[in-house]
């Protein structure tokens, strides 16, 4: 609770007098409370008072208490108060402090001393309940209005404030971005936060306010319930100086037509204007009536004000403009029109206002100067102020001034951006007023509002743009102000509706490797250092050579000289050597430590995965990914880090010692290095993707390959050799001219690779020249002729590596897409609580694969303990779908699947597994006996439980016919066992298992008659007292179900008995025909 | 109206403030020196390139086109100038003597600091004059300049804007050309810079309390061997100081 006692406040140096006259006010905890009032009433202050900033920051005279929660803050300065009150401000370009908007949404946490991780988790949250996932990391200078409130609501949020005051936090917001903020406030509100908002507009507070409290001269005049407020009508609300209180405009007067006006035109033809990031204007034709006031709308950054800008010639775009018939240029338009900005203040520059007005007028004019200005200041309403400085006129009275120096100019064209923002009633009515004089001397105002009060008040013309477009255009009245309102609406619905997914950024390959091999850190920096001092000794060798050559050339005969130099020269070479082998020891040491680390993580991940997702795997290409790629990758990160950054280092070293020698020929040395460079960049584009298709090329083949050598029996049996062949040679010859033709693409990459290092391409020469004349000793010159043959050296290892890093991105990717796939959401250990088996879906829909057409689209069912249901309907109706969903091979992207009362969500994968048998038409047996095999229901079983179920389930008999019985091996797949006999395997297995929910996925679809009857008899058992969902086609396997259920097309089409469906369900019917037909037709 | 370019853009590279804080000392000390040594008019070069690079990094491929043109020109300037072709003490050749100087000794500089600008958050700076350990009262000032260069930016803009529509150009009259465009930009920078203060108080700004950071800072790879290309700088030219 906020109370005000009694308070008086006067800002320092104010001419007039209290903004605060003993004013008492409690404001409620945990409501909305709305200050309103005429502009400069005082409720700004107000709202400063709340938040310190009166009289911490605007200083002044204050008396009176203001208690926060029964405890006097008088004493606490703003910054004391920011952890418990939050505010935002009017103007978007005033409040950040930053640039970019994740630094701004944290500013206040920074500020307060909050703990890293403590803003990472708070941004986290804030981000996903603002919705601004897509604003994170952005210019805060590159977004809409719209878009700049939301931030600062959210940087406001993010320290979790008590009380959030708003001060006029709508003044440059379209009707979207209102809404949205209504949004915002009702949400704080729902948290039991207090909310102060002061504002001029108020229509959408409606449902939010609690209390509303005008404030009129710095006194409180009334406070009312929010109920009777909203009830006033608009006459009363005006007489208080307020807008509008209903959510919609109306015409409030008809306009007089100006039939007599002669119709002159502003026509715009092929305006295209593009920025960089794509945004911008594009009108095909769109007509204007001149001596009209025209309204343009649109929501933020639809591109009114690039519009407005290119209509007034301040922007130059591609595009004609006709006034009339008469074509004019930008330069031309810019004479015709004049722009009255937002912020006045960047239009007036001179010392009064007579001079403001003066500097204006046309040179040819200048006789009859005194009279226009006189004239203008009359009309304008400004005569007193004639010798005031701009500056230190009223907002309203500089818009007028800055009118009367375009009238002044004979502009026929005045654009107004946002004029009335923040604006009350009255001041609203009287730049109405004005726009209406303007237009009766004859001049066209064009107005960019959000107002649509002041679009109602006087426009007689609207333009609404959107996306760039002009969406409509036509007179104002009622009908065209409800279709604004509408548009609004829609466009507030989409923008709700579907926000983009933030695309990540991928990191690059080295750096993702580095992350995931954490545990190699130290021993890879140890290897760096290695390679560093091995490429330093490395360059003694170098260096001692040309001081022996210099020597030799010298003439020196005196082999105690040379001695010391070569003894170096060989030492430096030793040690580069032993450091680089030991190196590159411990860094293969520590790249098998991060490939294993790498695959444990691979592996850790598998079992979170939804197990559907593991099944759609193929197999192969996770053993490929698993086993090959990241063993491939193994050479490249072994020598990338010790290579890369000591062979950088020793250029640099030796380049760095070339310049100390001859500076000259050390940057000539360098030219070449851009040049290759940039041939090398050339043919390396597109290098990661090459590489991909590459990949995927020879999988391709080898596919074919195994199919062709896999399924030789029945090509050969079918006599489809020459076919299967011809498609195996098609993928071969595919895979070489892709190599053969990459290659040659990449011709100029040999160029680069001879260019880039030909250091001596210009140190010869340039050397010779220097020393022709004179600059360059002969000794400097053959020791810069041998360091520029090391610095090649190091540069080409980096090049190489170039072409090696591309592959690792490759791999990287593929581990990664494992590493981030989507999980499934289960809580990892059971809370204990009881889950019962009756089985609840409710609105559940799925989709395979993200953004893909919904499989199920909101199903809900009920499925009793203990009972039989038959999901039936026409393939791919998604009957399978829900099966598997009930089992938690996939989470439900929508709606909640129960089991009991428990949301499966919240039962731990293990246990959902324990409770579910799943018997399919095809099961996988393990390579091992089948007594093994069957005990997979349940590791703890004895081999006499086993059995047991074995005979139960009808295998025993065929079982103890085999070789060696229940110690038979089953081969790969179980190859030898008929269907059948699999089939009864699986039933065993799970009947072994003993779920309290069997599911039989079409478990009997495919078995001869003879069987059927056996497994029938087995299924009988094993679902004895079971929860049982059945999958059949043979509806008359089914027709004794307590419960069918129909599924169509995504959809629960019916539910009922056997007989109940026939009768109301027309598919049911049609599709129990087909199969009774089918039946018959067999059996005749 | 989003004219402006302003900040914080991906770099293909990411330094520290405090390497670039020092690549401006460095930069900055050896391109403005007055020697005559050939050893650090080598090191000169070879700084202009590596400002070259930033640019490039930032992947502001018109800009250094721009940059390298100008800096060739005014590098021309200076040899004609040094020829003596021209005489260094008429009108004319004072002028080029002004410009010559102005490019060689300040374009670098300049690109530099766009470069620190352009790529430095406002937190990241607060952050890294943090570690230094400098008193919250100058830093805090410095980070509000920062913030400050693109809204003075947008301002003249649009301040430009208001002139066109007038009609007032540069030509006619320099000092009042001067003058109508500072009036109008000095009235809303003071009136931005007191709603901005009042703003960063409200979230709890001071200068008396240290601040958390979120943006890591932290010397990397890069920052390395920047700080060893700038050693290798230091120590080129204190042997060019030290030859003459």
């Amino acid at each position: 609770m906020i109370e005000i006692k009694d308070v008086s406040f006067e800002y320092a140096g104010s001419e007039q007098g209290k903004s605060l006259d003993h004013v008492s006010l409690v404001i409620p905890k945990g409501k909305v409370t709305v200050l309103c009032g005429r502009s400069g009433c005082g409720k700004t202050t107000l709202t400063r008072l709340i938040n310190g900033l009166v009289p911490y920051f605007y200083k002044g005279e204050i008396t009176g208490d203001i208690l926060i929660d029964g405890e006097s803050v008088l004493e606490k300065n703003v910054q004391e108060r920011a952890g418990k009150v939050g505010s935002v401000f009017q103007n978007p370009r005033s409040q950040f402090f930053n640039v970019d908007s994740t630094s701004e949404l944290v500013f206040g946490c920074e500020n307060m001393q909050f703990s890293r991780e403590d803003m990472e988790e708070r941004l986290k949250s804030t981000t996903e309940v603002f919705d601004i996932g897509d604003l994170i990391n952005k210019s805060l200078f590159k977004m809409s209005g719209g878009e700049k409130q939301k931030i600062a609501c959210a940087s406001v949020s993010m320290p979790d404030p008590d009380i959030y005051v708003l001060d006029e936090p709508t003044s440059n917001l379209d009707l979207v971005s209102i809404k949205e903020l209504a949004i915002i406030l009702a949400k704080w509100k729902s948290e039991g936060k207090t909310v102060i908002v002061a504002d001029h507009r108020l229509n959408y507070l409606e449902e939010v306010a609690d209390k509303i409290v005008l404030v009129d001269q710095g006194q409180i005049v009334w406070e009312k319930d929010a109920k009777d407020f909203f009830a006033m009508p608009d006459s009363e609300a005006h007489s208080y100086g307020l807008r509008s209180l209903e959510a919609s405009v109306k015409i409030s007067e008809g306009i007089p037509e100006n039939e007599q006006r002669k119709t002159s035109s502003l026509t715009i033809k092929n305006l295209d204007f593009t920025y960089e990031d794509g945004s911008g204007v594009h009108i095909k034709n769109l007509v204007l009536p001149m001596g009209r006031i025209i309204g343009v709308v649109g929501e933020n950054g639809a591109g009114k004000s690039t519009f407005v800008r290119c209509l007034c010639g301040l922007q130059k775009s591609s595009g004609s403009f006709y006034i009339d018939d008469k074509r004019l240029s930008p330069k031309e338009l810019l004479k015709e029109s004049y722009l009255v900005m937002q912020d006045v203040n960047h239009q007036l520059f001179t010392e009064s206002v007579d001079e403001e007005i003066r500097i204006s007028i046309p040179k040819g004019k200048k006789d009859t100067q005194d009279d226009v200005v006189d004239s203008l200041l009359k009309t304008m309403d400004l005569t007193e102020y004639g010798k005031l400085h701009p500056m230190s006129l009223s907002g309203g009275q500089k818009q007028r001034v800055a009118v009367a120096t375009a009238l002044a100019s004979d502009k026929r064209i005045l654009f107004f951006d946002e004029p009335t923002s923040g604006l009350d009633y009255e001041h609203m009515k009287a730049f109405s007023e004005r726009l209406k004089e303007v237009r009766n001397a004859g001049t066209t105002p064009i107005v960019i509002t959000h107002d649509l009060e002041l679009l109602a008040d006087s426009c007689d013309y609207l333009v609404l743009i959107s996306e760039g477009e002009v969406k409509w255009s036509g007179k104002c009245d009622d009908d065209t102000l409800r279709r604004i309102e509408e548009h609004f609406e829609n466009k507030c619905f989409r923008s709700n509706k579907h926000k983009e997914t933030k695309m990540e950024k991928q990191k690059s390959p080295i750096a993702r490797v580095w992350e995931l091999g954490e545990s190699g850190h130290k021993q890879i920096t140890i290897s760096i250092v290695l390679a560093v001092l091995g490429v330093l000794a490395g360059i003694v060798p170098y260096v001692m050579a040309s001081k022996v050559i210099n020597l030799l050339i010298a003439g020196e005969k005196d082999l105690s000289l040379f001695i010391p130099y070569i003894i170096a020269g060989l030492i430096g070479y030793l040690l580069n050597t032993f450091l680089y082998t030991g190196a590159l020891g411990i860094s293969h040491k520590a790249t098998f430590r991060i490939l294993k680390e790498i695959r444990e993580k691979v592996l850790a991940k598998l079992p979170k995965l939804p197990l559907g997702t593991i099944m759609e795997m193929k197999s192969g290409r996770l053993k490929q990914t698993i086993v090959d790629q990241v063993e491939s990758m193994e050479t490249t990160l072994a020598h990338v880090f010790p290579e890369i950054v000591s062979n950088i280092g020793g250029f640099l070293v030796v380049w760095i010692y070339m310049f100390v020698i001859d500076w000259r020929l050390a940057l000539l040395a360098m030219i070449p290095l851009p040049v290759g460079m940039s041939l090398m960049f050339a043919s390396m584009k597109g290098y990661g993707e090459n590489y991909a298709k590459s990949v995927e090329i020879t999988s391709n083949m080898n596919e074919s390959l195994i199919e062709y050598t896999g399924g030789i029996e029945v090509i050969k049996a079918y006599n489809q050799g020459n076919e299967s062949y011809a498609t195996l040679k098609e993928r071969c010859l595919a895979n070489a001219f892709f190599f053969y033709d990459w290659m040659n693409r990449c011709k100029t990459n040999i160029y680069a690779m001879i260019i880039a290092p030909a250091t001596m391409l210009t140190v010869l020469p340039f050397g010779w020249l220097f020393y022709q004349s004179g600059s360059l000793s002969f000794d400097k010159f053959i020791t810069m002729i041998i360091l520029s043959l090391c610095v090649t050296g190091p540069l080409l290892a980096v090049m190489d590596f170039v072409d090696t890093l591309a592959k690792l991105g490759t791999v990287v990717g593929n581990v990664d897409a494992i590493l981030t796939a989507k999980e499934q959401e289960h809580i990892t250990e059971d809370s204990g609580m009881v889950i019962g088996n009756d089985i609840d879906l409710e609105d559940v829909a799925f989709a395979y694969t993200e953004g893909q057409d919904a499989v199920l689209k909101g199903v809900s069912l009920h499925i009793p303990q203990g009972s039989k249901t038959a999901l039936v309907g026409p393939s791919g109706s998604g009957k399978s779908t829900i099966a598997k969903l009930i089992a938690g091979f996939w989470d439900a992207d929508a709606g909640s699947i129960c089991f009991g009362n428990v949301n499966t969500k919240d039962i731990a994968l293990s246990s959902l597994y324990d409770k579910i048998s799943y018997v399919s038409q095809d099961n996988f047996l393990f390579d091992d006996t089948i007594l093994e095999n069957i005990r997979m229901g349940n590791l703890n079983a004895s081999d006499e439980e086993v059995i047991e179920c074995a005979k139960a389930s009808g295998c025993d008999a065929f079982i103890r016919n085999l070789e060696n019985g229940y110690s038979t091996r089953v081969g790969g797949g179980g190859a030898h066992l008929s269907g059948g006999e699999r089939q009864r395997i699986a039933i065993a297995r799970a009947m072994l298992k003993d779920a309290p929910i069997v599911i039989l996925d079409e478990a009997t679809a495919y078995i001869d008659p003879e069987n059927e009857a056996v497994i029938q008899e087995a299924v009988g058992k094993l679902v004895n007292g079971k929860t049982l969902i059945v999958i059949a086609h043979r509806l008359s396997t089914i027709t004794d179900s307590d419960q069918i259920v129909l599924v169509n097309e995504g959809k629960i089409d019916a539910v009922g008995k056997h007989d109940d469906l026939l009768q109301t369900s027309p598919l049911y019917k049609s599709m129990w025909q087909a199969h009774i037909g089918a039946k018959e037709g067999h059996v005749a | 109206m989003n004219r402006l370019e302003s900040g914080n853009e991906e770099a293909l590279i990411n330094f520290d403030p405090r390497t670039k804080l020092m690549l401006l000392l460095v930069v900055n000390t050896v391109i403005i020196s007055d020697s005559k040594s050939l050893l650090i008019s080598g090191l000169k070069i070879a700084l202009v390139i590596l400002v070259l690079f930033l640019l490039i990094d930032v992947k502001k491929i018109k800009m250094s086109v721009t940059y390298v043109l100008i800096y060739l020109l005014a590098t021309g300037g200076d040899y004609i100038l040094i020829s003596g072709r021209i005489n260094g003490m008429s009108a004319g050749g004072l002028t080029l003597r002004i410009l010559v100087y102005l490019v060689v000794r300040m374009l670098p500089s300049v690109m530099l600091a766009w470069f620190v600008l352009h790529t430095t958050k406002v937190s990241e700076f607060i952050a890294a004059m943090q570690r230094m350990h400098f008193p919250q009262t100058i830093t805090i000032p410095f980070a509000t300049i920062f913030r400050f260069f693109p809204t003075l930016a947008d301002e003249y803009l649009s301040i430009q804007d208001a002139m066109k529509m007038r009609n007032i150009r540069f030509g006619t009259d320099v000092v009042a050309g001067i003058e109508y465009r500072m009036v109008p930009l000095l009235v809303s920078v003071t009136k931005i810079g007191d709603e901005l203060s009042a703003a960063a108080m409200t979230r709890g700004l001071t200068t008396e309390n240290k601040r958390t950071s979120y943006s890591e800072i932290g010397f990397h790879l890069q920052d390395i061997i920047c700080f060893i290309l700038m050693a290798a700088s230091v120590a080129i030219f204190v042997i060019g100081l030290l030859r003459g």
